[in-house]
């Protein structure tokens, strides 16, 4: 019999299935840089509250699961441009330079185009709530939209 | 006396032992006893506001801001922290030795730039190498007090070192080289008084544990803090390239051209920011010395304030009507000079005491009188800790440095620790003002 | 008949703060050494419990073991790709070697964060304008994907190992993710065998790189 809902599994338990590498092989049609992939692997699985960690792991595992169940499909398109993923810094500090403050991770404008057409209001807000937060939520859901929009792009959507 | 008269006095009295008494409130106080003092020669039809900011001896203003900006960029340079490094491994950090050559170093430094910068520029280095040897606290109390009073004894010996010879070469009471030339071998004659006394008889270093391998330790940490440290050319030489040319202009340029000290002054404090470049510009706009301007601009409205009510004429005819002979009338004046100072400090003495100077140098050789003048208010500025703005500073950093004795008791030093020193150095000064003077009239 | 006179201590807590725990232990165990063990063993019993660090390089001294000049090569790979790099905590001799051997693009920075009262800008004055003083409030400035933290790390022993207290000022849970690098440089070698007094310890594991 399962658990009651508040009962938490111990810190071990967690970390136990959590395995870096698998987001590490994930990331790298989108993150070629193997520097760049360690970083945001650990953004996404060893920083942050431990659910966190635990959910990213899993359902980007699931969708790494389903990408490759479409293997077979189409050949992997590029994601086109994409929008910069922020890192939350005080407000009054400003970046040097453009790339500076950024996560090495795009948002595909693609990914949100299917909701809300470009320039828009909604298109927009959609980009905000995607890229706001801490990295464990802004990176893990900028990945996942880009595995999603590349899946429905190799089934032809 | 009038009632204005009584008034400013009193205004200017009560505000000068406040200020004493209440440091931290000290700018606040002398603004707003400059405010009362600008209300009563107002109200009493006496003089007016605009009269008095224009009898104040703006050029004296000048002198201190420009000198201050040009001391700020050989600061800039880092050549003091260097300099004591190589004194270090001079000396083999030796404590008689270095307690020697920091006194003499203090008293060559203070005659070029004012006695905060002179003690600002050296103090710190020391207290690092007193906390690296290891000291007693006989050892601090001697050498740190041996120090300020030679760092008084530096700005009396230039025209340019403190602000009561500033204010002489400003108020054009005396030109740099009639000053430079009396002033300075009197005070090198009171200094070497003070080394005999202080290093031949109490000797400070007497009986403080040294080792060969501390020693060796000592000047090793102190190079290491200063491993990569380079000196900045271009900052010592806009520094020191003006100060030459305006050394060379207060000695060359006659009185007749126009060109006063202060105008020397200005022009050299901007060559020396423009040749600094962008650091110019940030110590212009950072490091001018607010407080202790605007604090010397409140006293000289006070101070104004009651010479436009005839106070100090009074007080000279006073003092000329004593029945004592004209010499002994001088010694009078020199020795109450020092005693004023003593309590009130340069600044405040020496605004006050300029006035009636000069009308004892009316009837007396000048030049006599004020030399005389200022050596008395540096005697009176070495009397007691608390008497010049340098004393408190001090003791503020030995309490911040947390120095302890050999015994492991903590270290400082305080106004009954100074006094001995203090004492000796306050009779040497007078002792020499007070004959050089009484010599030459 | 002592090798050292009685301010001994007040001495060394001077040195450490303007150059560090390690590169001052560095210093006096070296000078003491040119005298002959005894002096590096009489430093040691004196200054060891208030400074394990001294005790530790004193002791690896009275093992045999010489004091060598800092080679910055390991560290230096692990920077690799790193346009800046912020440092919290301070060792003289490390940092010196560092910013020498690195690449004049990358930019260095020093939190100011207290841990004994030095002079900083003496500190960044034997840089010659490479090492950028870093307030508390804007070292956050310096994030980024190409950006590291450093600090030193004194032994590491298993899974722990210590650092000064400004690495735990700096480096909370809401600033990991967002320097690349999370740099550790044992700079002692072995670890303490006393209490690390003004030290911390924290999980080797924390971080992304060691050297």
């Amino acid at each position: 019999m399962p658990p009651p809902p508040h009962h938490h599994r111990s810190q071990s338990a967690v970390t136990r299935f959590i395995r870096p590498e698998e987001i590490d092989a994930l990331l790298e049609p989108w993150v070629p840089d193997a520097e760049d992939r360690r970083f945001l692997t650990r953004c996404l699985v060893e920083e942050g509250p431990l659910h966190h960690r635990g959910a990213n792991f899993v359902l980007l595992r699931l969708l790494g699961e389903l990408s490759r169940a479409v293997a077979s499909g189409p050949e992997r398109p590029a994601p086109g441009p994409g929008l910069p993923v922020p890192m939350r810094l005080p407000p009054h500090l400003r970046p040097d330079r453009e790339d500076d403050a950024v996560y090495p991770i795009r948002l595909p404008e693609r990914a949100v185009e299917r909701l809300a057409p470009r320039g828009s209001r909604d298109f927009d807000a959609i980009v905000d709530c995607l890229a706001d937060g801490p990295p464990q939520h802004a990176v893990a859901n900028v990945l996942m939209a880009t595995i999603l929009d590349d899946l429905l792009r190799r089934s032809g959507r | 006396m009038t009632f204005a008269a009584a008034a400013t006095t009193a205004i200017l009295a009560a505000t000068v032992l406040l200020q004493a008494a209440w440091p931290a409130r000290r700018l606040v106080l002398v603004a707003s006893g400059a405010a009362l003092s600008a209300l009563v020669v107002s109200l009493s039809g006496v003089s007016t506001t605009g009269r008095l900011l224009a009898g104040v001896p703006w050029d004296v203003l000048v002198l201190l801001v420009g000198l201050g900006l040009v001391t700020e960029v050989l600061v800039a340079s880092r050549l003091f922290g260097l300099l004591a490094v190589r004194v270090a491994r001079a000396t083999r950090a030796a404590p008689g030795l270095l307690a020697f050559v920091f006194v003499l170093g203090m008293y060559a430094v203070s005659g070029v730039v004012n006695n905060l910068t002179a003690l600002m520029l050296l103090l710190p280095v020391v207290l690092i190498l007193f906390r690296l040897m290891g000291v007693s606290q006989r050892y601090v109390t001697w050498t740190l007090a041996t120090l300020l009073v030679a760092c008084n004894l530096g700005g009396a010996a230039t025209p340019i070192g403190d602000f009561p010879a500033i204010l002489l070469l400003g108020r054009g009471a005396m030109e740099f080289t009639e000053y430079l030339v009396r002033a300075a071998p009197l005070t090198l004659a009171a200094l070497t008084l003070l080394l005999a006394a202080v290093f031949g008889l109490a000797r400070p270093a007497r009986g403080l544990a040294a080792t060969p391998l501390s020693a060796r330790l000592t000047v090793a940490t102190l190079s290491a803090f200063h491993r990569g440290v380079r000196l900045d050319r271009r900052a010592l030489l806009s520094g020191l390239l003006p100060l030459a040319g305006m050394v060379a202009a207060w000695l060359l340029v006659p009185a007749s051209t126009g060109v006063g000290p202060e105008l020397i002054c200005w022009i050299g404090a901007a060559a020396a920011l423009l040749g600094a470049g962008r650091l110019g510009e940030r110590l212009a706009r950072t490091r001018v010395d607010v407080e202790a301007t605007l604090f010397l601009l409140f006293l000289f409205v006070m101070v104004g304030a009651v010479g436009e009510t005839g106070v100090f004429r009074d007080a000279a005819r006073l003092l000329a009507a004593l029945p004592l002979p004209p010499t002994a009338q001088v010694a009078v004046f020199l020795v109450s000079s020092a005693l004023l100072t003593g309590v009130f400090s340069a600044g405040p003495s020496m605004a006050a005491l300029l006035p009636v100077a000069e009308v004892l140098a009316a009837d007396h050789p000048p030049e006599a009188i004020y030399v005389g003048l200022a050596l008395s208010v540096c005697a009176g500025s070495s009397l007691f800790l608390t008497a010049a703005t340098a004393g408190p500073l001090t003791q503020a950093l030995v309490e911040r440095a947390s120095l302890r004795g050999e015994d492991g008791a903590p270290v400082d030093l305080g106004f009954f620790r100074f006094a001995p020193v203090g004492l000796l150095g306050f009779g040497v000064t007078l002792a020499v003002a007070l004959v050089a003077t009484l010599a030459r009239l | 008949m002592s090798f050292f006179a009685p301010g001994l201590e007040d001495a060394f807590r001077t040195a450490a703060a303007e150059l560090g725990m390690c590169s001052a232990s560095r210093l006096f165990v070296r000078e003491a050494a040119s005298d002959g063990p005894d002096a590096v063993a009489e430093l040691s019993d004196r200054l060891g419990r208030p400074f394990p660090v001294l005790d530790a390089v004193a002791a690896a001294v009275l093992e045999g073991a010489p004091l060598r000049g800092v080679d910055p090569g390991e560290v230096l790979a692990t920077l690799a790709g790193l346009r800046r790099l912020l440092v919290a905590g301070f060792e003289a001799d490390f940092l010196d070697a560092l910013v020498r051997a690195l690449s004049g693009e990358v930019r260095v920075g020093l939190v100011r964060t207290a841990f004994l009262e030095g002079d900083w800008e003496r500190i960044a004055d034997n840089y010659a304008g490479r090492l950028e003083l870093v307030e508390m409030a804007a070292f956050a400035g310096w994030a980024g994907p190409r950006s590291g933290l450093l600090t030193f790390l004194y032994g590491v022993e298993g899974a722990v190992t210590h650092v000064a207290p400004a690495w735990l000022r700096v480096a909370g849970d809401d600033v990991r993710p967002i320097f690349r690098e999370l740099v550790g440089w044992d700079v002692l070698g072995r670890p303490m065998s006393l209490y690390p007094r003004w030290l911390t310890e924290v999980p080797a594991g924390s971080f992304t790189r060691l050297a």
